[in-house]
């Protein structure tokens, strides 16, 4: 990508290939430190992933970045300008989706979509295909004359998603789009998310939950206390811990004696038994389990059900912060 | 703007709870308004009773006893004071009276005085046009016993005085002791004071449609503001599609609701109908800026908004006169003890308004009136204008 990022001294340095770069930007509400001298680089085709618990500042950094909000320090360059509320020339080649669903209660679903595309769109007739395209990318055309009142959670989420990306923009900033959305809805989101920036389109995608972040963003930035904590690929970020995988053995007859004994296997951090099942955390290590399984097996336990589960960014994110995600 | 314009209208439009108050309501209202009040354009008119007129020997000597009451019953229907049943006797009269054919009788008593006795039923009714019409009858025998008794004292003290015919002139014309003049552009009409003072609420009730519509126009108030904040839209055309298209909706509804309040109604505004219409476009014009500087205020929820906006709505009727007629008077006592603060009630600018185009020959009130409600709307409108002009915010 050509991209510098000195995490040293705690700046990025623009690139040609910047989507969004933000420098030491700081946003406090009172005492409060919303953002803590946040740096950001945001690779142009790539899909960005800001990964934090509730309150970790990732919509008050979009917010900041979309000039909606004030800052106290900080730079924020956005499609290589700088980006302010009169930059409505950088602003049409924005889409946001917003974490509440925005949208008017009292149109139907084509003209709430028509609506927002019409405020970057000005011919009718090229809105009107890019309309279609979107109530087909979202799957809404069967919905189209509904209003929002009469679509489930799920639908209305789409609409919402719709009604930011329709005049297609070359940057999207998904906020926490999945948010109280049904499995099936959710992975037909993230799908979308994927064929837009198949298709060119930048994406920032903030969200809590791991499992999606991991799944569809290039790289991850993980946020805590309006601070970056960790920055690049899943695997990257699973690299930085120590923690190699987590074995689970269901058995019920487990003595202490074999219990101190796995705890004394060279790759093990900790092993708990709770009379029902054994679970060892281990460090990086090829042969973990057949190690574990091997001493089990010397000690006679009965084992019932096995399960090796590899790192997590929950994990990452516990080990530096010594808290979990969900916490 | 003219698309995000359009839109505005087409959701205000559809919101229905918003249009029931502000449209809706008042036309319910002045239904029941209508069936309260409607006996009271009685009070103004007269309506033909029947008198018994004792025809006895008293009677028959009087020359100008048939001439009396000849007068009192020329005229059709209900422009008669009278429709008379000749008797012979008192006590034919009381039979009338009692059997409820008449409402009482017409004799001369024994001083040769004009006397009209009333029932009971009749003076103590509460029906307007009956004690009104009564009311004229007891003048007109009254000022008919004044003449006589005028003429009476003349003869036998300057006999000669008759010869004069200025002076049989002024005694049988009113002119000395009344004159008819025209205070009001136009009759007066009780109720419409109540149908003023109901416009007024649903002017400042309009106001909601601003609120609304520049919630949804501003960042840090809905995150429907916030998604049209970053849309390549400047905000100045965004607020004042907002603005316009909530104060066409506003003179839209209460167009219609003026329009049911005097057609089926019959509320009057004097023939000044164009001047209603133009007084109602400054008055929603207030209501709407009044609307946006509400509405603009930051960290109050929308729904508090609303609740904020009714209930300063309804206060305001109750100092314009709204609810009955000790509203009415409890106005008229701040409007004569604190003019400035009632001049500052909005609702009750609204109600004047009409006020002033119903009685005023002159356009000179009317036209202070919608000056003020002009500087009122300029106001709110500037404070609104402060309030909305940061385009990037502390909190959202």
């Amino acid at each position: 990508m050509g991209n510098t990022v000195n995490l040293m001294d705690g700046t990025a340095a623009e690139s040609a290939s910047s989507a969004v770069l933000v420098n030491g930007l700081v946003k406090r509400y009172g005492d409060m430190v919303a953002l803590d001298y946040l740096d950001l680089d945001v690779h142009e085709g790539e899909i960005f992933g800001l990964l934090g618990p509730n309150g970790s500042g990732k919509s008050t950094a979009i917010n900041c970045i979309l000039a909606l909000l004030t800052y106290d320090a900080g730079s924020v360059r956005v499609l290589g300008d700088a980006m302010t509320p009169t930059s409505y020339a950088l602003k049409r080649r924005i889409g946001v989706v917003p974490q509440n669903v925005a949208v008017f209660n009292e149109l139907s679903v084509e003209q709430n979509i028509d609506y927002f595309c019409s405020l970057y769109v000005k011919e009718k007739p090229r809105r009107k295909a890019l309309v279609e395209e979107a109530l087909d990318f979202v799957g809404l055309r069967e919905f189209r004359r509904f209003r929002p009142g009469k679509l489930s959670g799920g639908l209305l989420r789409r609409l919402n998603i719709a009604c930011g990306i329709a005049h297609q923009p070359d940057l999207i900033i998904f906020d926490e789009p999945t948010v109280a959305v049904d499995p099936q809805s959710r992975n037909a989101i993230l799908e979308g998310i994927q064929r837009l920036n198949a298709a060119g389109t930048t994406v920032i995608y903030t969200s809590h939950y791991m499992e999606e972040v991991e799944q569809i963003c290039d790289r991850i930035l993980i946020m805590d206390h309006g601070r970056q904590i960790a920055l690049g690929t899943a695997q990257e970020l699973k690299d930085m811990i120590s923690i190699g995988e987590q074995i689970s053995v269901g058995t019920l007859d487990l003595s202490e004696r074999a219990l101190g004994d796995v705890r004394q296997l060279a790759a093990v951090i900790d092993a708990h038994y709770d009379g029902k099942e054994l679970v060892v955390r281990c460090g990086r290590g090829e042969h973990n389990l057949i190690d574990v399984l091997g001493l089990l097996e010397r000690e006679h336990a009965t084992i019932g059900h096995i399960a090796s589960r590899a790192p997590t960014l929950n994990d990452v994110f516990l080990e530096i912060t010594g808290k979990g995600l969900r916490d | 703007m003219w698309t995000t314009f359009l839109v505005q209208i087409k959701t205000l439009a559809r919101q229905r709870g918003t249009i029931f108050w502000v449209m809706v309501f008042p036309i319910l209202l002045a239904g029941l308004l209508y069936g309260m009040f409607s006996s009271l354009d009685k009070a103004y008119v007269t309506e033909t009773q029947s008198v018994a007129v004792v025809q006895d020997s008293a009677w028959n000597t009087n020359e100008q006893a048939d001439a009396l009451v000849d007068a009192l019953a020329r005229g059709g229907k209900n422009t008669a004071l009278i429709a008379r049943h000749d008797v012979e006797s008192t006590a034919q009269a009381i039979d009338l009276v009692n059997s409820g054919e008449a409402i009482g009788y017409l004799s001369i008593d024994s001083a040769g005085e004009f006397s009209l006795a009333i029932s009971d039923n009749a003076a103590n009714t509460s029906d307007y046009a009956r004690e009104l019409t009564i009311s004229v009858l007891n003048n007109a025998i009254t000022r008919a016993n004044e003449s006589r008794s005028l003429s009476s004292s003349i003869g036998e003290s300057r006999p000669q005085a008759f010869t004069n015919p200025k002076v049989i002139a002024s005694i049988a014309s009113n002119d000395a002791f009344t004159r008819e003049t025209t205070l009001t552009h136009t009759k007066p009409d009780p109720a419409a004071r109540y149908y003023y003072a109901l416009l007024g609420m649903a002017c400042l009730m309009s106001m909601s449609l601003a609120i609304t519509s520049i919630a949804s126009s501003q960042a840090n108030l809905s995150p429907l503001g916030a998604r049209r904040a970053l849309a390549p839209l400047p905000k100045h055309r965004l607020v004042l599609s907002a603005f316009l298209a909530a104060w066409l909706m506003a003179f839209a509804c209460m167009s219609i609701a003026f329009f049911v309040i005097r057609v089926p109604f019959g509320v009057r505004v004097g023939g000044r109908e164009t001047a209603a219409f133009a007084g109602l476009a400054v008055a929603t014009f207030m209501s709407s800026a009044l609307g946006s500087m509400f509405g603009a205020i930051p960290r109050i929820p929308l729904g508090q908004k609303l609740s904020i906006c009714s209930a300063f709505s309804s206060i305001a009727a109750l100092f314009a006169g709204l609810y009955g007629e000790p509203a009415m008077k409890l106005g008229d006592f701040v409007q004569r003890e604190a003019p400035v603060l009632s001049g500052l009630n909005p609702a009750r600018q609204v109600s004047l308004l009409f006020y002033d185009i119903l009685y005023y020959d002159s356009y000179a009130p009317y036209l202070r009136t919608v000056g003020m409600l002009a500087a009122m709307g300029l106001f709110f409108l500037a404070i609104a204008i402060i309030l909305l002009r940061r385009q990037r915010y502390e909190y959202l």
